[in-house]
């Protein structure tokens, strides 16, 4: 399945699609396929990633730091973003706009 | 079968299990990775006994330079015992008999995956990584003859561009392993996927350090006491992973940690990822005791 949606991707010219992606590339795909295993980078996945994670959950969490105290900061401004997180508050139900005019 | 004079117990198989034509083309193609430092040199990879993306680079490199009195040293992630480990520990000591260990300041060779040993290391071992992706501007640009190109030209714009991109949008420089270095002031170097806190350790290192990736077919090395820079910015200068806990078994503050679950509710521990360092520090504290 995964050979056919690569003979699939290197028929862009014929199909007068884009070049856009490297599996529409012949070079690159001759590269990773031209041996007796073309296995797929799949299934070096058994193997254990914990290093790799762990250091990918530390990034995450530096990333998120920062903007807690920001969040924080933006709560006392208006007293109905409490209840509304920033995920769900959509164009309609944040409404300062709409508060003011009321 | 009797006639062998050899003393490993793999008979039909030659020595470290390639063919000593094969081990004399990598062995050229590393003098040339040495002469270069940081360059991708390209070299005819075999196919080994196990599957893409589990070493068969690093094993390759291994048993080019394995000799008779080498003490071979695997680690996958840190640690000793994890499969990857044990399977290419075990198949040197068939196809080669040398002798194996897991103490890091006993040991001539050191194949690793995806770490660093916190022992510092000394100037007559040699650490082999074993490398997916050996090309460090491969997710910028996918074309292999524009990024040999951009290697020799020198062209690392794109590399800081992307760096930038990631203080643009989230602050910081999101890249957490695999941190793109420079390497003697010329080759920009993918040091395989190890965590940026192991970046350091490759700075001025006393060991031969030499990378493989059997997929693509290149390997390239770092010479002892070459400089290494970590890629970065005047503002945002490079920094490692710290942790506020240290490890559960062995105390230690400043190697790096697993975080590991240990029941339903969440709760973690953290322990060290390299395990002969915890288990030496260990037996240290229980003989001082």
């Amino acid at each position: 399945m995964g050979m056919a949606l690569v003979d699939r991707a290197l028929r862009a010219d014929e199909y007068g699609e884009q070049v856009q992606g490297p599996a529409q590339d012949e070079e690159f795909v001759l590269m990773h396929c031209d041996n007796v295993e073309a296995a797929g980078f799949v299934s070096h996945l058994k193997l254990p990633h914990y290093v790799d994670f762990q250091a990918e959950l530390e990034l995450i969490r530096t990333l998120r730091r920062p903007a807690e105290p920001q969040a924080a900061d933006a709560r006392p401004a208006g007293a109905d973003s409490l209840e509304a997180s920033p995920l769900d508050a959509s164009p309609l139900k944040a409404s300062p706009l709409k508060e003011n005019r009321a | 079968m009797t006639a062998s004079p050899t003393t490993f117990d793999a008979p039909g198989y030659n020595f470290a299990y390639l063919d000593e034509q094969t081990k004399r083309m990598i062995r050229r193609a590393l003098l040339k990775a040495v002469a270069i430092p940081g360059y991708q040199v390209p070299f005819g990879g075999r196919e080994m006994p196990l599957p893409y993306g589990w070493g068969t680079g690093g094993m390759q490199l291994t048993a080019a330079i394995l000799g008779t009195d080498d003490v071979l040293k695997v680690i996958d992630q840190g640690a000793d015992d994890t499969t990857n480990a044990v399977s290419i520990r075990r198949f040197f000591a068939r196809t080669a008999g040398v002798a194996t260990t897991t103490r890091t300041p006993e040991a001539t060779v050191i194949q690793t995956r995806h770490r660093i040993p916190e022992t510092a290391l000394s100037n007559d071992q040699i650490l082999v990584f074993q490398v997916p992706i050996p090309e460090p501007l491969r997710f910028i640009e996918p074309s292999e003859s524009e990024t040999r190109t951009m290697h020799a030209l020198g062209d690392y714009g794109v590399m800081h561009v992307k760096l930038y991109e990631d203080i643009a949008t989230f602050g910081h420089i999101a890249t957490a392993y695999a941190y793109p270095v420079s390497v003697d002031g010329r080759y920009v170097m993918d040091p395989s996927p190890i965590p940026k806190f192991d970046n350091p350790k490759l700075d001025m290192n006393p060991a031969l350090m030499l990378f493989g990736a059997g997929r693509e077919k290149r390997l390239y090395a770092v010479p002892p006491y070459t400089r290494v820079e970590s890629l970065d910015f005047e503002d945002h200068p490079f920094a490692v992973q710290a942790w506020d806990e240290h490890c559960a078994v062995c105390g230690s503050r400043d190697s790096f940690l697993d975080e590991l679950i240990v029941d339903d509710a969440g709760g973690k521990r953290f322990v060290c990822s390299d395990t002969d360092y915890c288990t030496q520090r260990l037996s240290e504290q229980e003989t001082g005791r």
